[in-house]
């Protein structure tokens, strides 16, 4: 070729021009598109949590929600929810979410109105092992049937025992999913976590 | 090999069942065993991969005369990330139920290898129309791979498609194998085989026709 060799900057730019513009063009797309869409996630995220609460309050028959927005320092803040029947409180459903046995869990703990028992739990968003670990979204699982037994306490960390042992409620004790102990010690651990992190700021803010 | 290019319908016939991505070229595994355990699931990714694959294809191939050669898999790789991302937006903002359970492998179609060979193989060497009918083929092609191991999963697993009870309890029980990972291997390993045996025939009943 007869051209004059170009350097630096504008070899660069001769080279690479096409890339530069490709991505200018498809950053401004992607831009648009989440801005455009965003509102639509969050909403489905917000009404797949509220779907939830008759859930984790079953025993009440119409309870409904009030987002709190909590302040966890200057800059973070989340949103809980304050469950109400009848114009009294009857418990707190909190996000949680830690790392599982394949990726992150996100989960929602219930908690009554003193913050004393736990009502249940419900699992969000999870990527267990389909057929083990997944589990753990399945209400029938006598581990989640022990969350929503009325009996495990906030003082006391909750505690995972499996089967062979009898684990007893009564001691904070919940059953084990056979061939998924790592993501059921996952859930449990999450919702010690969450009952410590919301604990007193949710007494002081009755 | 001969010097003809394929035209735009024999491209597109070639994506379905000659050259399928899945069972012929034994392309893009990763959404085939992971994502296939049911039906519904696996007919998603195959729409979200086949909208992906389609505009790469149309983008890749309007631009061909400006690749340089030893930019051209950044470019590609730009142009699938993008329509990942969108695609996977629009999942999680209309059907958040699938974008939920498929999880991690929305964005994960980017590293498919499906696309990047289609955008290397036709559509930065053809125009349009044949790249255009090269992504719909193949994106059938990969829906019909998809849907075929997803059935037999979703039958012999839960004996349900498309999560209507097919096989009631009482008459079948459930493969629960078949839900998990070393099912999506064996289905994958049998029907592999089975088209195998299958193609030859078809082949030699076309020669003596």
């Amino acid at each position: 070729m007869n051209e004059p060799k170009a350097s630096g900057f504008f070899s660069y730019i001769s080279q690479a021009w096409l890339v530069i513009l490709l991505a200018l063009v498809f950053g401004t797309a992607l831009a648009s598109v989440e801005l455009a869409l965003k509102p639509r996630i969050l909403e489905n995220k917000r009404q797949k949590t509220l779907r939830q609460v008759p859930k984790l309050f079953k025993q009440y028959e119409a309870p409904t929600a009030e987002e709190w927005v909590i302040q966890l320092d200057e800059t973070r803040s989340v949103t809980v929810l304050k469950v109400l029947e009848k114009n009294q409180t009857i418990g707190w459903v909190l996000p949680g979410s830690g790392q599982g046995f394949a990726d992150k869990i996100e989960i929602l703990l219930a908690v009554d109105s003193s913050f004393e028992t736990i009502l249940g739990v419900s699992v969000l968003k999870q990527s267990e092992t389909p057929g083990l670990g997944d589990y753990i979204t399945s209400e029938k699982e006598p581990f989640r049937q022990d969350f929503a037994s009325g009996l495990l306490k906030t003082r006391a960390k909750v505690v995972v025992v499996k089967s062979t042992d009898l684990p007893d409620p009564n001691k904070n004790q919940v059953e084990a999913i056979s061939g998924a102990t790592i993501s059921s010690e996952a859930v449990t651990k999450i919702v010690n976590q969450t009952i410590q992190q919301y604990k007193d700021r949710i007494k002081e803010g009755q | 090999m001969a010097n003809h290019e394929p035209t735009a319908s024999e491209r597109f016939i070639n994506g379905i069942i000659p050259e399928n991505p899945v069972y012929r070229q034994l392309l893009g595994l990763c959404p085939v065993l992971a994502v296939t355990a049911a039906l519904k699931p696996a007919i998603t990714m195959a729409g979200a991969t086949a909208f992906v694959l389609i505009c790469a294809n149309i983008i890749v191939s309007s631009i061909r005369h400006l690749l340089k050669p030893h930019l051209r898999i950044l470019v590609f790789t730009l142009t699938i990330a993008t329509f990942v991302t969108i695609a996977d937006r629009f999942l999680a903002a209309f059907l958040p139920n699938m974008s939920d359970v498929l999880g991690p492998y929305v964005p994960l179609i980017i590293v498919n290898c499906l696309i990047i060979s289609r955008c290397e193989a036709c559509s930065s060497k053809q125009g349009l129309l044949p790249s255009l009918g090269d992504a719909i083929g193949m994106s059938l092609g990969f829906t019909l791979a998809l849907a075929s191991i997803a059935g037999v999963r979703e039958l012999l697993g839960k004996g349900q498609l498309f999560e209507f009870t097919i096989l009631p309890e009482s008459i079948w029980n459930g493969w629960g194998i078949m839900i998990l990972p070393p099912g999506a291997f064996l289905t994958m390993g049998l029907l592999l085989g089975l088209v195998e045996w299958v193609s030859p025939m078809f082949k030699r009943g076309k020669e003596e026709a």
